[in-house]
């Protein structure tokens, strides 16, 4: 039971990643119709800040998670500009290329800042356990589930409690009709770029102590994350949320009751059984009952 | 306020609008009356920033805006009512308005927003208890309504409508071109584009007929009324 408990903790922890990085391509794809497909290369960066603020500088953790928020707007704003606006015409898919492109860049860079050597970010809240009976959790996977929860429960109320968040939704649904409202649909574009972004980099900030920070941390996450996106409907935050804890949470007990190979055959075994089964996802919105 | 100079549209190697020119004056009520295919729509999109000219020059209240966006279009007080609506279909009717109100809500003009909702429901009472309801479910009828609700609440100079009557009952048709009266009386100039010649002549002061991407006839309404060729292509009569 003990160990049972443990495993479904831990691959709970690890869903509410792969949601948290999985409603970042979500964002985009409803604004613009585009992936950053190198999410994953952009949760490492965040990941390789948090190392940089608060191990190497010794920053504080709020002072390392506001200074990487203010790097993940930056970079967002530029990787944008360059590897989605020049190329955002309906009918070009070069973006395919150039997001990914940025992410390996990312990894190269990275590897030459950081080296290739894992290293080690303490846990934020010391290495004890959470224990409640046969209950067992670290801190830092608390955290990460709470993160998820709250980060969740903000963009759902951005999208439909404020303004920007109304049009975010009008921007989705058509960016033309949008922008006869006079509303400037280009740069909630950027925008939705830059909260994608941002939400990257926050993911790798509060897994970094888990995964250790190297230049390929985030790579499979963010394939992973890309499957669920697909297996819940790129269109459904909510289902995201729930797929992606739900996966990990299976993930876990796969791993944890028969090998640990399965882990990475299952997500994408999953994500193609649903593209032939139900292609706008178990929780999206098939185009033809589209309004 | 509103003037077009020798505009040209296409797609692609169509050309559709051809040396179109006229004139939309202060306080104006303008039909844009022709037939399926004629151009209209283009010509409204391309006046409203979604579709660029090939040639030719679009001037709002002295300002050269061809080359301009939509949203900067929509911003200086030059709105469209789509043909067929558009709405948000899974935003509610009021979020739908407050769409509309975008600009005006970001500078901190709620209370005079809110004055307006209320104007606006003045206007159509049977949106009133809508509002929370969302805009898909909406009959046509009530959509065109919050469409128009929608782009009144932008608090435009001009206001043009492509098609407002399609798909409506001649009852609702009546009302509807009620309020668009009420609106000019508020001060609103109104570019109208409608395939019913008969209603369109009835509240507009002045019409252009368009043909072939370019304007074939134009005159006051009572001018149009009498011509034979508006009498038979348009109204279904025998002329003379
Ligand atoms: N997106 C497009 N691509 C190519 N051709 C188009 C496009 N939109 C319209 N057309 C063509 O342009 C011409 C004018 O179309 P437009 O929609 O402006 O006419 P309209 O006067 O509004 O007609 P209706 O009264 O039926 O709405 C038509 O021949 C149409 O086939
Ligand atoms: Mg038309």
């Amino acid at each position: 039971m003990e160990f049972f408990l443990h495993i479904l903790i831990s691959g709970i922890a690890t869903g509410a990643i792969y949601s948290l990085i999985a409603v970042g391509y979500s964002i985009t794809f409803s604004t613009m119709q585009i992936l950053n497909f190198a999410l994953g290369m952009w949760v490492m960066i965040g990941g390789m800040l948090t190392l940089t603020f608060n191990v190497m500088f010794g920053l504080d953790l709020a002072v390392t998670l506001l200074a990487l928020i203010v790097v993940m707007i930056l970079l967002g704003i530029v990787g944008e500009r360059v590897s989605v606006h020049p190329f955002f015409r309906a009918g070009s898919d070069v973006w395919v290329m150039s997001t990914l492109a940025v992410g390996f860049l990312f990894i190269n860079v990275a590897e030459l800042i950081w080296g290739r050597n894992p290293e080690p970010v303490p846990p934020f809240f010391g290495d004890g356990i959470i224990a409640v009976g046969a209950f067992a959790i670290f801190p830092q996977q608390l955290l990460v589930i709470v993160s998820a929860l709250v980060i969740f429960l903000a963009l759902h109320l951005f999208y439909y409690r404020t303004l920007l968040g109304k049009a975010f939704r009008a921007t989705a649904h058509s960016s033309e009709v949008t922008s006869l409202m006079g509303i400037n649909t280009r740069l909630i574009c950027v925008l939705s770029y830059v909260i994608t972004s941002v939400l990257a980099g926050v993911a790798g900030f509060i897994i970094v102590p888990i995964t250790f920070a190297e230049a390929q941390m985030g790579t499979v996450l963010g394939l992973k994350a890309f499957a669920i996106a697909i297996i819940a409907g790129l269109g459904a935050p909510r289902g995201i949320l729930v797929c992606g804890i739900a996966y990990g949470a299976l993930e876990g007990l796969a791993s944890g009751y028969f090998y640990t190979g399965i882990r990475d055959i299952l997500g994408f075994s999953l994500m193609i059984l649903v593209l032939f089964l139900r292609p706008e996802g178990l929780f999206g919105t098939p185009s033809s009952e589209r309004a | 306020m509103l003037r077009i100079e020798e505009l040209c549209v296409g797609y692609g190697s169509l050309d559709v609008i051809r040396g179109l020119s006229f004139e939309v004056g202060q306080g104006e009520i303008i039909a844009l009356l022709g037939s399926n295919g004629a151009g209209k729509t283009t010509a409204l999109r391309t006046i409203a920033g979604l579709h660029r000219a090939a040639s030719g020059r679009i001037v709002f209240d002295e300002a050269d805006i061809t080359e301009w966006g939509a949203a900067r279009i929509a911003g200086c007080g030059l709105r469209l009512v789509p043909e067929g609506r558009q709405l948000f279909p899974d935003h509610t009717v009021m979020e739908n308005l407050e769409l509309g109100a975008y600009r005006r809500l970001r500078a901190g003009g709620k209370q005079a927003v809110r004055k307006d909702i209320g104007e606006f429901l003045d206007l159509f009472p049977a949106i009133g208890t809508l509002m929370g309801q969302k805009a898909g479910l909406l009959s046509g009828g009530e959509q065109q309504m919050v469409a128009i609700g929608r782009a009144f609440i932008g608090r435009p100079k001009l206001l043009m409508l492509d098609e407002p009557s399609l798909g409506l009952a001649p009852i609702l048709v009546k009302s509807l071109f009620e309020a668009l009266r009420k609106l000019r009386d508020g001060g609103m100039t109104l570019l109208l584009v409608e395939q019913m010649a008969q209603m369109a002549l009835d509240i507009c002061d002045r019409a252009y007929v368009l043909e072939a991407g370019s304007i074939r006839l134009s005159g006051n309404r009572n001018e149009l009324l009498d011509h034979p060729h508006v009498l038979e292509a348009y109204l279904g009569k025998a002329a003379g």
